[in-house]
Formats: C-alpha cells, structure tokens, sequence
C-alpha cells in the first residue's frame, strides 16, 4: 500500500515537474544539465549525477523544497538539475534545502532533530544546516559502526547512520566539485589567483633559494593553494574511499578526448598552482558559477553556451551522449511502462467478471500491454545505447528485463488462449519488476562502468541475457500457478477444461524455463572457465542458477513420471516463484557486507513477504478440493464448452 | 533381490527425489558459506558423500545429516545410466530427450574428473621477472635447496603428506637427515626483538595507567574527561558500580561525591586501575603476534627478557623466535601459515634443531663445507620453459576506484621446441600452453597498490576442460529438438483439418 502510494506521489511529483520546467525560463536549466562529466568512470551529464545524487539522498529524482506542506498546497519542487545548480555555485543557499531524508526516530534524536511536522518541518527531510550542527556526533557514531560492528551484525540505527554519513559526504564532495564551497565570487576569485600566479610562483622560488622575495603574492598563493588542497581532501578522505565515494570529474581534458584525461576541480586547481597551463574549463564554470550567483540569468545561458561552443568539436562525442541520456532521464520509460502495466492488468481482470459480454475490454487490455511492451523495449534499447553493452549488465537491469521477456510471453499465451490470463500474468510480474528497479535505482548510478572480470559483451549477451529470460519465464509459470489457485479456490472461475489448459501452459512454459536456465547456468559456467579456470566454483549466484535448472527438471521428472497431475504441476509451479526469487535475490542478500545499503534489507523482508505469501498459496492450492468454490472435481459436461470459456486454444 | 535393485536404480522416482536432495543440498551449502567460507562448503558439502551438521543464518544444527554432493552425483549419474538401459529405443520424437540426458551425463562425469585430476596454482611475477616454477597454495612443501654449478640448484623437496606423517627423512643427497619433531596448520613467529619492544611499550602504557590514578586530586578532572569518550565512561561506571554505587549515570557527580571520602577515593582508584590494566592488556592480546606475546606474560606476572623467552628452535631463526600456535583458518581472505621443526642429524649426533615456517625465508644449514639451505614453502612444480612478464596492466575506470582492466604481457620462452614469443593473457582471456592454462588473478585495490608492477597468474591444470564444453552443446542440442518437436506438433494440432 505503501508502496503504491509513494509511486503515484512520484507520478504526481513528476508531473508538477514539467509543468515547473514550462514556466522556468530564466535560467537554461536543461542546457547546463546536458554538459559532459565523468563520474564513477562514466560519461554523463550533470543531470545524470544529479538525479543519482537525489535519490540517494532522498529517494527521489526531485527536489521538494517545501516537503511540510501537503501536495495540494503546491509545495515548491524542483528539478534535480535545479537543486544540483544551487549545491555547485551557491552552497550557501543549498544547504538550507531539505534534501536529506531521515527516518530513524533514534537517529533524529541523536541529532536533536524535530521528530514531528511543525513549523516549516515535515519531520522527515532535513537540511545541511539542520544537521550541521551535529555532524560530530554523526561522524562519531559512524566510526563506531564502521570499526566496532561487523557489516553482518549491524542493526536498523546502525545502517541509518552509515546511510545518512554517506549522504552528508556525498553532499559536501559535490560542493567541492566545481568551486571551493566558501567562494562568493568565484569568477574574481579565481581571476586573482590566474593574475598572482606568476609572480606567487616566482616568490615562493625566490624564497626557497633564499633570495629576497614578494611576500604579498606568496601569501596569496599559499592561501589559494590550500583552499584548493581542501578541495582535494574530499577525494582522499579514506574512510569514503572504502566505501568508493569519489569526487566527480568536472574538467575536460585540455586536449583530446580521453577519458582518463578528466580531471576534478580541485586537481585542475592544484596543476595550475603547481605551474601547468590553467584548463580553459575552470574560467568557463567560474563565469557560469558567478552569474548563477548573481541571479544574471542571461549571463549564465550565455556562458553556458560560450562553454558547449568551446567543447564542440572535439568532445562532440560526450556532448551527444549527454544530451541523449538527458533525454532519456526525462523520458522516464519504466516507469510509464510500469503504469502502463497496471493499466493492462486492471482492464485484463476487469473482463473475468463478465467474460462474454466484455470482449473488447480483453483487446484493450492486450493492446496496453503490448503498448506497455513497447515502452519497457524503447527504454531497454535506449539503455543499450548509452552504455553501448548487451541488455543486462547488473540487478536493475535484469528487472526491466524480465518486465520485458514475461509479458512478451503473456501476450504469446494470450494469442492462443485468449482467456486473458497471460495478459494477467503478464501485466503482474512486468508492473512487480520495474517496481523492484525503480527501488534498485535508488541505490546507485544503474548504468555503471562494469568490473574488469565483467567486461565481456560476449558473455553478458549470452550468459547472462539467457539466464534473465530463465528467470522471467519460471515466474510465468509460477504466476499460471497462482492465477489457478486463486481463482480456483475463491471464485467459480476455473472449469477442468481451463484447468487442463493452464497445466499445458505452465508445462510448455517450464519446458522453456529449463531451456533457458539450463544453457544460460552451462553458459555461466564456461564463462567462470574462461576468466578464472574453473566450470563450477559453487559461489552463490551460480548455485542460484543450478538451483533453477534442478528445480525445473524436477517438475518435469514428477509430471512425466505421472507423481504429480494438472493440479500438483500448477502448485509445483508456484514453488518456481520462491526458489527464482530467491536465486535472483536471496543469493544477493548472503554476504550483505560494504556494499549494500538501506534497500537490500528492505528487499530482505519484501522477499520473505512474497515467499510466506507463495507458501500461503501452496498450502491453499493443496486443500482437498471440496473447500475450493471451482468445480474441478468429475469431468464437467461437454456442454459447458459451448460457452467461450477461454479453455482451449481459439482457431486464429 | 536383483531385480528389485535393478529397478529401484531405473525408477524415475529416485530420479526426482536425488534431485530434490540436490535443491536441498546446493540451498544449505550456498547458505551455509556466510559461515563456513567457500572453501569449506566445497569440502564439506559439495566434494564430499555427505554432511553432518550445519550452520544456517547463525544458528548451529549439529542434528543436520544429508548425501553430499558425491553421493547425489554419482547417484544420479548412475540413474541415468540405467534408465537409459531399460529405456532406451530410437526414434525421432525420443532423440531429443536422449541427447539432452547424454549431455547431462557428460557434464557430471566431467564434474567428477575434474574434480578429481584439476590442480590449481599459481604464479607471481614482478615485471622484468623470469619465472620457471608454479606454487600451489594450502600445500607447503619441506625444500632443501643446495647450490650446484654454475647457475643450478638442486632441491630436494619433501611433500605435505610426508610431513605430516613425521618421522625421519633420509635422501642420497643430503648430508644429514631429518626427524620431523612438530608440524602443524598454522603459527605465528614472533620475533624475540620484537616482543620486548612490545614489552616495552606495554610496560610503558600500564605505568602512564598506574600514574594516572595515583593522586586522589586527580579523580574529578579524569571524570569530566572520561565524560567525553564513551568507552572510557562506561570503564568508569563499572568501577564505580564495584564500590558500591548505585547512581552511576552522571559520573562526575557520583566521583565528586565519592571524592570527598578519602577511603572510598583510593578504593576508587584500585578499581579504576585494575580496570584500565585489563582493558588495555586485552587491548593488546587481541592484536595478536608480539603484543599478545608480551601481554601473556605481563598478565601472568612474568618478567620479559631475551632468556625469559621460550625459543622455538636451538639453531636458525626459531632460535631468536617464539612460536604461538594458531587455529588453521578456513575462510579466502586470511591465510594460515603451518609451520614445522626440523631435528637434523649427521654422522649420529644431532646438528640441532630448526624452526621453518611458510613466514620465513630459506635458512643456510652448515655441514662440513657444504651449505643446504631449508625452508618450508609453498609446493612448487618447475615447469621445463620460462615465462617472463614483461608488462602488467592494471587499469581503473578514471575519477573511481573500480578495476577496468587487468593484463600482463609475458614472453614465453621454451627450449625444447625453441619457442620466444610474446603473448598476453587477461581477464576473460587465458593463456593455455602446454597442458596448462594461465588466468589473469584480478587483484583487489589493496593487494595493487600494496605490489605495483606485480601481476599474479593462477594455473590450472585440468584435462578434462573440454568436457563441460561438450556437454553443454548436446544438452542444449537436444533441448532444442525436443523443443520444436513439441511446437511443430501442437502447431500442425492446432491447423483446422
């Protein structure tokens, strides 16, 4: 429930902020959201690292500025660029918005924080300089945490200390990141640093070599030096680079075009001290940066285009790129084919209470779902371009992948049935993943730079694409099981024709499945073979793999074997559910350690949810079937087939 | 009777209960491994004919006894086999599942070989350097290395089992032999020198303890700043708590009240430092090696000097050493170091005896004119060519910390069939030569910046490599098949006669 109302707040966020971005037209907002940075190895727009930025810190792409008041009284909410603009070249005001999301009552109070709404608080969303003042204290706890309690042992207060320090860091490398975060007029600034920096040079040689020397210019250095050099420090700081937060690269190479040529500001700074030729980029940020702050709308659209003009040509490659994943951020493709989902499937079950009559409704529905289709294929084609590598590189996007792969196999279903069911089943599991990404998204930049062991397009497309449709088309299955049961037990619905006919589609389907899973586990194993010499090594997400393929062979075995009949196969097929969410996530969850933060223990419980809710169904799907309102048991008269019921395949 | 066991091995419900032990028996060991460590659950569950006890999610269950990873192998492998007997008839709508279960047959046969003939090691190489040696870790060897002409060494090495075996050791080219008079898994050696500068330190730290609650003045302020470290509070209300307080929240306040009692003030203090003696004692102890050396001691009263030391051997290092024995780690991330004491003997009188230990180098033993150097290292196979690393690469993705590229450019160099070339091995890319293949090892951040320019390779040795290859084509073949067969027929079913 809780769920469904935060996506359509989001929905409803979302929407107020395109109608916000229509009426914005002072600063080009968009246009500096475009330009090219590179962070966490990737090329990407500063919009990119601004929406990442936001939802690790508040679980959402936007910034509200007003989170007290209630959506109907307008609260201000911003673009993440917009919010992003202010935490670059006007920290001063930034850190009086409330971005930080804090839920722990233990851990407000330990920051003296209001607990409760009240004035201009909501309780939940803090600002910098709210926390500010205990930041010592936060630092404190999270250093007990960090050396004293093992990453497995740690408890809810614990990981929302971790969690809320990390935000905090993360906050203050980005005001680090293009300006030294006490500049009030960065443009001079940096202008008095370029003019004094010959002589301040020839100074601090002179005093070296003792020779009399111009003290003026020396001490100007040396205090631009260190300022610069505390830019400097929130890359190096140890204890963030064990949990990999790095300060983003904001300068483009002077020359050429290779990545490993970007530099953070605060290192572009430190050359120039150190005597290299100052990197154009730094004047153009300090001339977009004062105009910013000098509310000069005009002067900062203009310096802004003065500074893309001057990437042309040369980083015309990361320019376009930016701009495309720009597009794509604003496109939002999952989660309007998630909506779409939930449309499909509304309309889908809608038709079972009237099966005749409504017939068109079955079409609208099957048609929003290969609309919703389409959709989750334009966002995971576009994701393909943007990273340039196959479908499925990391968790999140092995969700929209199976968003993709289930309803395709719904509507193939549907195609032959025509009973509405795959549309059901279909819409469900595709609506369930990409709300599942949308979670994942949360946790960090979906479209990261892969591991070197992970490099390999061959075997993503193959291995790991393959093992994907395994696991999308054993939750199919496993979701025929439960649309069997569920109608079945509570509803009149379920003939023996439908019966017969939903075991042959879970049969054919877990047929598929052990296909998949079987080449796509082999698959997996030649891969480990050729990066590490071993076929089998028994990690964890390989023995989640093996665990499919056995499990499906099992089914196959008990029906062929006639062990289990039409209704055990369907309740076997439930079972498929637990064991693929466990292998997709459970084996996620073993070594919980640096890495994982907030969602993969709420992910933890959702998980045990959904298989205590299988189980539930399991032990339903066995009660003797007197208790179950569907008449399942004797053969059902031939005549009862002159109704469509949706039974048997319809002629095409 | 025959009969009976012959069908009970071609009964497809055998077939479907093996399988459910092996969903039960992969579940639990992949569980088990937060616990117990990869390699271990490869030991105890999946390479082994069964499991006794086990540790899910923390919690111990000794009462847990299941067929190991062997036993539903082979069995399986075995059902299938005689399935396929009783079963067995050609036609083209069986080919399919024929194929499939040949395939399966094939990829549990290669498991088991591999499992059996596979070796694995490995080599560490700094660029610029020449190596002609593999080493298998978990598997240290006893070696006695003497120098013969010119740029030869001879080595007589004696393997693990023998060790283990104990006993005396004799070989035609060494000048003496060998009683085995101690081996174990794992030991630290501590340094003599350096327990008495922990010894020192640790001297020096308890005095500073003892100074500190030796003025009845002093007691208030120490309060007041024990109040800004919570450990060092609660040490103070526990000390408080042993003479009797009840009211031990606000510390500075119950210490002012108890201050102003003389008695009660240095009782106070006898516990604050006996309290603080234990802390940093324990302090100490945990970190292990020398310090924990040196706390024993102190702790049991005993004095430290260079004789007060238990040496672990009369010659070699051991005889500047002590050693403490350790529990034989299990886990990847943490090594063991086994260790073992050596009593030599020539001519019938005992040269002495010596302390080798995978912690420490080669150590020259003198006999008559002749030098043999000893040492207990990891088992080293030399191979008959030389593979140098002439470059290593290890590339991050630029502004982060996550690893983009590791590679090593090697020159292979083999006199037998004359080979020099050069060639590069990398992730996702080994190097297969003569029976073995070399992987690039991708290190973590630490170990590459601990050791620039170094590039380890891992070595496997598995002849039967190819099986899973083989075996995958033909199950997936006859999946294929059997996939369409079916589709074609519900297809031309489908079609209105």
């Amino acid at each position: 429930m809780k769920t469904w109302l935060s996506l359509l707040l989001t929905f409803v966020c979302a929407g107020s902020l395109f109608a916000q971005e229509a009426k914005e037209e002072k600063f080009a907002v968009e246009e500096f959201g475009k330009l090219p940075i590179l962070n966490g190895g990737r090329r990407q727009p500063i919009d990119s690292l601004a929406r990442n930025t936001l939802l690790q810190l508040r679980g959402k792409q936007t910034a509200n500025y007003e989170p007290w008041k209630d959506w109907y009284a307008k609260p201000k909410i911003v673009s993440a660029t917009e919010w992003f603009m202010e935490v670059l070249m006007n920290p001063a005001v930034g850190d009086t918005r409330p971005v930080f999301r804090i839920d722990h009552p233990d851990l407000k109070a330990l920051l003296a924080l209001p607990m409760e709404k009240g004035f201009e608080t909501d309780g939940k969303h803090f600002s910098w300089n709210q926390l500010q003042p205990k930041a010592d204290t936060l630092l404190k706890e999270t250093m007990r945490v960090f050396n004293e309690v093992p990453s497995d042992k740690r408890n809810q207060f614990d990981k929302a200390v971790i969690n809320l320090w990390r935000a905090t860091f993360i906050y203050q490398q980005l005001k680090t990141s293009l300006q030294p975060p006490d500049a009030r007029d960065w443009q001079a600034e940096l202008q008095a640093f370029m003019d004094n920096r010959e002589a301040g040079r020839e100074a601090a040689k002179a005093k070296q070599a003792g020779t009399p020397f111009n003290e003026a210019a020396l001490n100007l250095i040396m205090d631009d030096a260190s300022r610069f050099l505390s830019m400097e420090r929130y890359d190096e700081f140890e204890f963030a680079r064990k949990m990999e937060l790095r300060v983003p690269l904001f300068i483009p190479p002077a020359t050429g075009n290779i990545d490993n040529d970007w530099q953070r500001t605060g290192q572009a700074l430190m050359e120039a001290v150190q005597g290299g030729t100052p990197n154009p980029a730094l004047a153009h940020y300090a001339v977009i940066g004062s105009a910013f702050r000098a509310n000069d709308a005009p002067g900062f659209n203009n310096a802004v285009a003065a500074y893309r003009a001057s990437l042309a040509g040369r980083l015309d490659a990361n320019l376009g790129e930016a701009s495309k994943e720009v597009l794509f951020n604003k496109l939002q493709l999952f989660y309007t084919a998630m909506m779409i989902s939930i449309c499909a499937f509304l309309c889908a079950i809608v038709y079972w209470f009237r099966p005749v009559d409504w017939e068109i409704l079955r079409k609208i529905a099957a048609c929003t779902l290969l609309a919703a289709v389409l959709v989750t294929a334009t966002g995971v084609i576009f994701r393909m371009i943007l990273i340039g590598r196959p479908p499925v590189i990391n968790l999140y996007s092995s969700a929209t992948f199976i968003a993709l792969g289930a309803p395709v196999l719904g509507l193939i279903l549907e195609a032959f049935w025509r009973n509405s069911i795959g549309i059901v089943v279909g819409s469900v599991i595709s609506a369930l993943c990409l709300i599942v990404a949308h979670y994942l998204s949360l946790e960090k930049d979906t479209l990261e730079m892969l591991r070197a062991v992970l490099d390999t397009n061959f075997w993503l497309a193959t291995h790991v694409v393959i093992v994907t449709l395994g696991y999308a088309s054993t939750f199919v299955a496993g979701f025929l099981g439960i649309i069997f049961v569920v109608r079945g037990f509570f509803t009149q619905a379920i003939t023996p024709e439908l019966k017969r006919s939903l075991a042959r589609m879970v049969y054919g389907i877990i047929c598929f499945a052990t296909l998949f899973s079987f080449v796509g586990t082999v698959l997996g194993g030649i891969w480990a073979d050729q990066s590490w010499g071993r076929f089998w090594g028994w990690d964890p997400k390989e023995n989640g793999a093996i665990i499919i393929v056995l499990w499906n062979a099992l089914v196959l075995h008990a029906r062929w074997g006639g062990i289990v009949r039409e209704r055990g196969l369907l309740n076997l097929a439930i079972v498929g559910n637990i064991v693929t969410s466990w292998s997709w996530f459970g084996t996620n969850m073993l070594g919980i350690g640096l890495h994982s933060y907030g969602f993969m223990d709420a992910a933890f419980y959702a998980l045990l949810a959904f298989d205590v809710t299988m189980v539930a169904l399991i032990i339903i799907g066995a009660l003797p079937l007197h208790l179950w309102r569907s008449p399942l048991e004797g053969r059902a008269s031939k005549s009862s087939k002159s109704a469509p019921t949706g039974a048997e395949p319809q002629p095409a | 009777m025959n009969r009976s066991i012959w069908k009970f091995f071609t009964s497809l419900r055998l077939t479907i209960v093996l399988l459910g032990a092996a969903i039960i028996l992969v579940f639990v060991g992949t569980v088990a491994q937060a616990d117990e460590g990869l390699y271990q659950v490869q030991d105890r569950y999946f390479t082994h004919w069964y499991v006794l006890g086990t540790t899910l999610w923390g919690v111990k269950m000794p009462w847990f006894i299941w067929p190991g990873g062997r036993l539903v192998g082979s069995l399986l492998l075995v059902n299938l086999l005689a399935a396929h007997i009783k079963r067995f008839q050609w036609s083209t709508s069986k080919l399919g599942i024929h194929l499939t279960h040949l395939g399966i047959i094939i990829l549990l046969a290669g498991q088991l070989a591999s499992d059996l003939v596979k070796k694995e090691s490995h080599m560490t190489l700094n660029e610029g350097q020449t190596g002609d040696y593999i080493e298998r870790a978990r598997s240290p060897e006893l070696a006695f290395i003497s120098d013969k002409s010119g740029q030869e060494e001879q080595v007589v090495a004696v393997p693990p089992e023998l060790i283990a075996k104990g006993g005396t050791i004799t070989d035609p080219n060494l000048p003496f032999t060998v009683r085995v008079k101690e081996y174990a898994g794992n030991g630290e050696v501590v340094s003599h020198q350096k327990a008495l500068e922990a010894a020192v330190r640790l001297t020096t730290a308890l005095a500073t303890v003892d100074g500190e609650f030796s003025t009845p003045a002093g007691l208030v302020p120490q309060a007041e700043r024990a109040e800004e470290t919570p450990g060092r509070l609660n040490v103070w209300r526990a000390a408080l708590e042993a003479i009797g307080e009840k009211e031990v929240q606000d510390v500075t306040a119950t210490v002012k009240k108890v201050a102003a009692q003389p008695e009660r003030a240095s009782k106070l203090q006898t516990e604050l430092k006996t309290r603080f003696r234990e802390q940093m004692i324990n302090g100490f102890t945990a970190q292990g090696g020398e310090m924990r050396l040196a706390a024993e001691k102190i702790a049991a009263g005993e004095s430290i000097t260079a004789e007060s030391l238990p040496a672990a051997s009369s010659q070699g290092a051991g005889a500047h050493a002590t050693l403490l024995p350790l529990p034989e780690v299990k886990d990847m991330d943490t090594r063991s170091f086994p260790y073992a004491v050596l009593e030599l003997e020539a001519g019938g009188k005992s040269l002495g005896t010596w302390l080798v230990s995978t912690m420490l180098r080669e150590q020259p033993v003198q006999v008559g004119d002749k030098t043999v150097r000893v040492a207990l290292r990891e088992e080293r196979q030399y191979l008959p060519y030389t593979i140098k690393l002439l470059h290593a690469t290890h590339k991050v993705y630029p502004g982060s910390d996550t690893p983009k590229d590791f590679r090593s450019r090697v020159l292979i160099d083999n006199p037998v069939s004359k080979e020099n070339r050069e060639t590069e091995i990398s992730m996702n890319d080994p190097l297969r030569y003569s029976g073995l293949a070399f992987y690039q090892y991708q290190m973590t951040k630490d170990e590459a910046d601990r050791a620039p320019g170094q590039s380890v390779l891992q070595v496997v040795r598995n002849p039967s490599w190819l099986m899973p290859y083989i075996g995958c084509i033909t199950v997936a073949a006859g999946m294929l098949w059997q996939f369409l067969h079916h589709l074609v027929g519900f297809i031309n079913k489908r079609r209105p006669a």
